[in-house]
């Protein structure tokens, strides 16, 4: 039993998605391979080293399909051209790794494909390249349902250490971080570099809710308006958290600059306003009251009426023109 | 350098002018055929023929095997490649 990579021309189309780029498919690539692979682990990366004049977009191609006479062909699944083309060669096992081992994995001809781009072996790569080797090993990953970890350099699983060079110029690191995991047709890209500086983003603003140890987004506490005080998500929009800072601002304005507590309930302010509004409006009946003119006559009435006697209407007038002058103030 | 590279390094002129695209099947950027989706081909569980990986003596008899094989770029050069990671 062994397995035959179906999906080779669809992740290429996926990965030249919108690039301009095209895929070119050998003939019977289906069933070219020094028979079929044990499982699909993981990615490598190449480069033919083959010589600067050779001219044409691929032209390693019948080398890569065919081999040469004494070393028969396929080495690679995929080939990558100067112009970013992708060439589909092979679904089954090819002889591009060699003794290698990676991420457990030993021997990895039978347990990996391999992806040779086309290079002088100096790192002279063209734009075009080095815009879609990523894209080419993110379209791969996507359809064997593997991470970006799953990508490794020839130089990197080759054994003994130091055996390969390729591909030359570009490191694990760089091409991970590259790597986009092409989205259907007709929608935008993201390479996970972008989706690690939204982690971050995220992280800086609700604290790390993501439930995965990552040293790199662990260090946010998040801002105390976007969760429930203790890390918890209220999955606020950014939109919404400006409308809470701002009711928040309101709030403190309303009650005479004393800083509103987080998430004072809406009830409860509420309670406070018309408290407020309450003291207003007898302030303000106090004030009318004392700065009426004082009929003394009907002053000594009003006392009479309420069975003050303790004070004469002349006292009271007097004591009403002290509020009066402190009211006026 | 093992007979891998020397494939690529020591290609000729011959190698390169034979790369013909005529008979290949070539897809624009845009081509209206539908491309499955990796959920499509996982409903379809294409690899259920995998098998478990090799363990490190599987993986040093292959390599023994390769070496031996006329067809295979492995030489004695790799011989003792995973030696190291004997336990």
């Amino acid at each position: 039993m062994a397995i035959w990579v179906p999906w080779l021309v669809d992740a290429a189309r996926m990965a030249v998605a919108g690039t301009g780029r095209s895929v070119i498919v050998q003939p019977g690539w289906e069933s070219r391979g020094h028979g079929g692979l044990r499982l699909l682990e993981v990615v490598v990366g190449h480069h033919t080293a083959t010589a600067e004049s050779a001219p044409g977009d691929y032209p390693s191609l019948n080398v890569v399909t065919y081999g040469r006479s004494d070393l028969p062909g396929p080495l690679a699944q995929l080939g990558l051209g100067r112009s970013g083309n992708v060439y589909v060669i092979a679904a089954g096992l090819a002889y591009h790794a060699g003794a290698s081992t990676y991420a457990g994995y030993y021997d990895l001809n039978d347990e990996s494909i391999g992806i040779e781009a086309e290079d002088s072996g100096d790192g002279k790569w063209t734009d075009a390249q080095l815009y879609m080797y990523p894209r080419l090993v993110g379209a791969c990953l996507s359809y064997m349902r593997r991470g970006v970890d799953r990508y490794a350099s020839h130089r990197t699983v080759a054994e003994p250490d130091g055996r390969k060079p390729d591909p030359a110029g570009i490191s694990d690191d760089w091409m991970r971080s590259q790597t986009v995991i092409p989205p259907p047709p007709g929608e935008d890209a993201m390479s996970s570099e972008a989706e690690r500086k939204i982690q971050i983003l995220h992280a800086q603003l609700v604290g790390d809710g993501t439930g995965v140890a990552n040293t790199e987004v662990d260090k946010y506490p998040g801002w105390p308006t976007l969760t429930h005080g203790n890390g918890e998500p209220r999955n606020l929009t950014m939109v919404d958290m400006v409308r809470e800072i701002h009711r928040q601002v309101q709030a403190t304005i309303a009650t005479g600059g004393r800083p509103a507590a987080y998430d004072l309930p809406d009830d409860l302010l509420g309670h406070v306003l018309s408290l407020r509004a309450e003291v207003a409006k007898l302030s303000d009946e106090i004030k009318a009251r004392a700065t009426a003119d004082v009929d003394e006559a009907a002053l000594a009435n009003e006392l009479a009426v309420r069975g003050i006697s303790g004070v004469s209407a002349a006292e009271m007038k007097e004591i009403l023109s002290s509020v009066r002058l402190t009211a006026g103030q | 350098m093992d007979r891998q590279s020397d494939a690529y390094r020591n290609a000729t002129e011959a190698d390169w002018a034979g790369v013909n695209l005529d008979e290949c099947d070539i897809y624009p950027d845009g081509d209206e055929r539908p491309i499955r989706t990796p959920e499509e081909f996982e409903a379809d569980n294409w690899d259920s023929a995998r098998q478990a990986p090799k363990t490190l003596d599987e993986a040093k008899a292959a390599l023994a095997a390769r070496i031996a094989d006329p067809d295979a770029p492995d030489d004695e050069s790799v011989a003792h490649a995973y030696d190291h990671l004997e336990a």
